[in-house]
């Protein structure tokens, strides 16, 4: 195991992982606050139908002009997720997530059709596996997260308030559809590059498993985003040695190993009875 | 009133049926398509149902396929459970003429599984492997097959097409000796692919395929697996990775950095390549890349 872990393709994929634990670890955060879990499946989707608009043009997988086509269709998948949601919530926000999701699938699957390399050009895009990364990759990641993650701080306030409370941000005067495009459209960058990266799977179980977790302790913004980070960091580092030591795929292994994270911290607080009081928390 | 309309009807399709002069085949592969083309030359209509840069494996049906069928005289199947997807396409055509030709028979299958085949080895070929046609001497077994089938349909044009395939075997016997000789250099050496596309190639050309990138098709490999392709390549010398098109570049390439081999796109089908326009250009364009792969 220490003779695999001085490779450098080991290395590049569990920088890779981390980085990306970091800002999904975040992201999330909001995403399970606003009830929008499915979210990035759907603005991965919208991202895949761009590429695959770009390939039938005749644009191949990897040029700049196939990256910002794919970048347009993500920025729209962003437009349509904020002006969908219902302002009386009369109508769940994930149902228009996921008619939007069967959307892009349903448009990609028409092109790929009659495309002849089709259905291995979408596995390219959401299938990655963190042991293929190059060096170059993890720079570019590492530079774009941190701009997404800068930017994001310095809009904390409103990222936040409409989160936590859609309400309280209207009675302010936010103008909630605009600050949720810009929410959707930072997301989306974020999660069109490291879908290919990692892959869809790993995607959402960084951005939804670590939230959750810490949800079940905790009901304050910064305990929250620490326990996150917490969860996310160690269950990569554990799932990447796991998978290292016992010779498994490494991206499963993260995947069981934050599920166990969140199961052996549920049965704890079941035990203990430390965290939330079920009563505590629909005051807030 | 009702006969007479019937009567018509059926008169108006059998004449339809005599117009229709060139004997309609339908191929699952450009491969079969292809040399469906040198033995049944201007006599036959042929089309492909999967392109070259497409996985064979898994093939999306339409509808547009069942109509083809539905129309057709012959379908050429790969077989080898390769082609699993066509019996959907030949059921949903419902054409009771239709003649279905398995291609594989009477070919020498490599890689027969001799233990139990289960679901721990991936989707792997439960038949042997279907990747029959890259061996240029299949291509006489494939040409045999599709000429009887021809003359089966199409009695009247018997000595056309066996004059066609025995022209077609001259060709391929005359290409196999320049292919070998171009070769020569190349014989016993090692390659990686990315999956056991290349088996009948290297059993043909006198080469070995040391190792797979994916280890169980469609499941993500692990770090050891990678570090023991690397350190693989690196003791064998071995400097040749061969992808077929329709596979991700990401994994061969990763392996290809860490190691130094070089990552080659291969066409495992006649049209995987610009330059593979047919069976035989298929084996230029793959002798091509042994010949630069051996310097």
């Amino acid at each position: 195991m220490l003779e695999l872990l001085q490779q450098p393709f080991v290395q590049i994929g569990l920088a890779i992982t981390l980085v990306a634990a970091g800002i999904h670890a975040y992201l999330g955060f909001h995403v399970v606050s606003r009830g929008v879990i499915f979210v990035d499946l759907a603005l991965a989707q919208a991202a895949a139908f761009g590429y695959v608009v770009a390939l039938m043009a005749g644009q191949g997988e990897h040029s700049g002009i196939s990256y910002v086509v794919a970048l347009a269709f993500t920025l729209a998948g962003a437009l349509l997720v904020s002006v969908s949601r219902d302002r009386n919530d009369r109508i769940p926000h994930e149902a228009f997530i996921g008619i939007i999701y069967v959307g892009f699938a349903a448009a990609v699957m028409v092109i790929l059709a009659h495309l002849a390399e089709g259905t291995e050009v979408v596995s390219e895009i959401t299938n990655g596996s963190i042991l293929n990364c190059t060096l170059g990759e993890l720079w570019t990641v590492t530079a774009l997260y941190v701009a997404v993650g800068l930017f994001h701080y310095f809009f904390r306030s409103k990222f936040f308030l409409i989160s936590e409370s859609r309400k309280s941000a209207s009675d302010m005067g936010l103008r909630i559809v605009w600050w949720d495009f810009l929410f959707y459209a930072s997301f989306g960058v974020v999660v069109t590059y490291s879908v290919h990266l990692v892959g869809v799977l790993m995607v959402f179980s960084l951005l939804v498993i670590p939230p959750v977790t810490a949800l079940l302790f905790t009901n304050r913004k910064g305990r929250r985003l620490v326990a996150g980070w917490l969860v996310a960091g160690a269950g990569s580092v554990i799932g990447i040695l796991v998978s290292l030591y016992f010779d498994l795929p490494p991206s499963p292994a993260i995947m069981l190993a934050l599920i166990s994270i969140l199961v052996v911290a549920g049965i704890f607080r079941m035990i203990t009875g430390i965290g939330v009081s079920p009563m505590r928390e629909t005051v807030s | 009133m009702k006969t007479i309309f019937r009567f018509a009807l059926l008169m108006a399709i059998a004449l339809a049926g005599s117009a229709q002069s060139k004997v309609s085949i339908v191929a699952s592969s450009t491969d079969l398509a292809s040399i469906a083309t040198y033995v049944g030359g201007d006599l036959i209509e042929v089309q492909s149902i999967g392109q070259g840069k497409s996985n064979l494996h898994f093939v999306e049906v339409l509808p547009s396929y069942m109509m083809k069928v539905a129309r057709a005289d012959i379908y050429l199947k790969v077989g080898l459970a390769l082609d699993a997807w066509a019996q959907g396409v030949i059921d949903g055509a419902r054409n009771d003429k239709l003649l279905v030709v398995d291609c594989s028979t009477g070919i020498e299958v490599l890689g027969k599984p001799t233990g139990k085949v289960d679901a721990s080895m991936g989707d792997l070929h439960p038949d042997g492997n279907p990747h029959y046609w890259l061996d240029p001497r299949n291509g006489k077994v494939i040409a045999n097959n599709i000429c009887n089938a021809l003359i089966t349909v199409d009695p009247v044009h018997k000595a056309d097409y066996q004059s066609r395939l025995a022209a077609f075997e001259t060709l391929l016997d005359s290409k196999w000796n320049e292919w070998q000789e171009k070769t020569a250099a190349f014989r016993g050496a090692e390659v990686i692919t990315y999956h056991s596309s290349f088996a009948y190639l290297a059993n043909a050309f006198g080469f070995s395929v040391a190792g797979f990138i994916e280890p169980k098709p469609g499941i993500e490999p692990t770090a050891e697996h990678n570090n023991e392709l690397i350190q693989l390549i690196k003791g064998k010398h071995i400097s040749m990775i061969l992808r077929d098109p329709y596979y991700s570049a990401r994994a061969p390439e990763s392996i290809a950095r860490e190691s130094g081999a070089v990552v080659y796109v291969a066409p495992s089908s006649v049209g995987g390549t610009p330059s593979a326009k047919d069976y035989i250009s298929l084996f230029d364009s793959l002798v091509d890349i042994l010949v630069r792969g051996a310097k």
